[in-house]
């Protein structure tokens, strides 16, 4: 697949997710999505130096370039992640940050285990939910991410028809039709805007509300794009090559944004 | 006024088959495990079980089919894997009743428990088909906006590990810590209170630990039972204290497969430990 690059579809996964991010929002991301909060620190290291970061319920701008296994396994590096981070959060002030009268967020990140053409996403079952086939470990906060932040960005580390299907089997978070969330009053929460995958990024229709194709990665193809989703995607006829990783972000994230490489935990081989 | 013992006597006295019960933690911290391993030593069964994210507490409980319903918004083994008889006991046995909730809605229906409310509307459930599951959660318009209700939660017993509990039942708790909330939370909520510590301690040494700048987590009004497990959420990590053990956590996973495997480490994990104290 890929040509002799210097950066993995991983890098252009961060890097690409990074780019949805702009300088003074503010955002929450998981602690068990490793190339969204690689992301935040890349785009915090290069254009959002103030970007308001709130990491896990807990660190609030963390500088530490540790990763949650580290800091799980190891009670220095868990204290030390606190002395550098500029705040620490306690989890109901998230809680207040989803839906308080503080308003919201600005965006939040989700990794779907499914998504469909409307951008609804499971993170639950497959197959009949009372018997299902498969059960997924579930959505934890997900759900609540889709319907409290301004927008959702989303990334799948590998597009396949598995994980693209015409319409989910359960809806574990409702999907970004503006016209559904303007009905039910949830107008400014704008649902997922964008998706980041192994091979494009993917965005929403506004006339059709259908997901449709932003840029393809310059190691992709269309053909490969369409075989790997379960339904037929809007790709446009001179669809543009996503941007790759310029060398200063692949430098900055091989030095400072990630060292130690925690976004290959979301490696997939194809 | 608190009462103290060992985890055999207070597990034998509180935990009976049908209770609901709420355990702290989450995510590989802080989980009750000592008292986990000593529900499985004495056999105990038909539970219904509360918890914001499950991992190893609740594989282990549904390993054994302790469990007739189970409450909780996320079940693995972060950064391990899948959690192997979770997905057992919904795909193959359905041996379980597993109610999905969101993060979100549950920290919202245990703080709506702790607040005597019975039931507390949110937004962040709306279009999502956790709600067409349950009969107990209700589409509802109030001020002219759309809601979902969801009841309070209110188990008869919560379940959490902390740092310390001196004489009289207060319990002590690392100040700043953030982690503290993942068991304030669900045990707020709950009748009766029964906190695993690392040790007891004097209700001198507790005033000390105030003045270092610990933090009181549960006043002895709050604590029903106290038992002193020295790394009583092992292989969960209590940080500063002590890690959470990934090795195990990935010998756990590797074991858990096969019902052979998962046997012995039953007999090595569970009921070697107690063996190991009785020496």
């Amino acid at each position: 697949m890929s040509k002799n690059q210097d950066y993995t579809p991983v890098d252009q996964i961060v890097v690409s997710l990074a780019r949805e991010i702009n300088d003074y929002e503010s955002c929450y991301t998981g602690i068990a999505i490793p190339s969204a909060v690689v992301a935040v620190q890349l785009a915090r290291m290069t254009h959002a130096p103030n970007l308001q970061f709130f990491y896990g319920g807990y660190w609030i701008n963390p500088d530490f370039d540790v990763d949650l296994f580290t800091i799980m396994t190891d009670t220095e590096a868990f204290i030390e992640s606190i002395s550098k981070a500029q705040g620490f959060s306690y989890l109901s002030q998230l809680y207040q940050y989803w839906e308080g009268p503080k308003h919201t967020l600005s965006f939040g990140f989700i990794r779907p285990a499914q998504i469909d053409q409307f951008g609804n996403i499971n993170n639950s079952v497959i197959g009949d939910p009372k018997h299902p086939k498969f059960r997924f470990p579930g959505g934890a906060a997900a759900g609540d991410i889709i319907n409290t932040c301004s927008r959702v960005i989303a990334y799948i580390p590998r597009q396949d028809t598995r994980t693209f299907v015409p319409n989910v089997d359960f809806i574990t978070g409702k999907g970004s039709s503006l016209e559904w969330r303007k009905n039910i009053g949830l107008h400014n929460y704008q649902g997922i805007r964008s998706i980041v995958t192994d091979l494009a990024v993917l965005e929403f229709n506004p006339r059709n509300e259908k997901m449709c194709v932003r840029s393809i990665h310059e190691f992709s193809t269309v053909e490969e794009v369409q075989e790997n989703t379960g339904f037929d995607l809007e790709i446009p006829s001179d669809v543009p090559i996503t941007q790759a990783p310029t060398q200063e972000e692949m430098e900055i994230l091989q030095t400072r944004a990630d060292p130690l490489e925690i976004r290959n935990f979301d490696s997939r081989n194809r | 006024m608190a009462v103290i013992g060992t985890v055999e006597d207070l597990v034998k006295r509180v935990i009976t088959p049908n209770k609901k019960i709420s355990f702290g933690g989450a995510a590989l911290f802080l989980k009750p495990m000592e008292v986990v391993r000593e529900i499985i030593r004495q056999g105990i069964k038909e539970l219904e079980i509360y918890t914001l994210i499950g991992d190893l507490d609740i594989d282990l409980l549904l390993g054994v089919n302790a469990v007739k319903e189970l409450h909780s918004s996320y079940v693995g083994l972060p950064m391990v894997g899948m959690a192997k008889h979770f997905r057992n006991a919904i795909e193959k046995e359905q041996s379980v009743i597993f109610k999905e909730w969101t993060e979100l809605s549950m920290v919202r229906a245990f703080q709506a428990g702790a607040m005597g409310t019975p039931a507390i509307m949110l937004r962040s459930l709306l279009g999502s088909d956790l709600v067409k599951l349950r009969e107990d959660f209700e589409e509802v318009t109030y001020g002219g906006k759309e809601y979902i209700q969801v009841p309070a939660i209110v188990p008869d017993l919560a379940i959490v590990h902390a740092y310390a509990a001196d004489k009289n039942g207060n319990v002590y708790y690392p100040k700043h810590h953030a982690l503290d909330e993942f068991s304030t939370l669900p045990a707020h909520c709950a009748k009766e209170l029964f906190v695993t510590v690392e040790k007891v301690i004097t209700n001198e040494e507790g005033r000390k630990l105030i003045q270092q700048g610990q933090a009181t987590m549960f006043s002895s009004i709050d604590t029903d039972f106290i038992a002193e497990t020295p790394k009583g959420a092992w292989p969960s990590g209590f940080p500063p204290f002590y890690a959470s053990d990934m090795g195990h956590i990935m010998t756990y996973s590797g074991m858990s497969q096969m019902p052979e495997t998962f046997e012995i480490y039953l007999q090595e994990y569970v009921f070697g430990t107690q063996e190991a104290e009785n020496r």
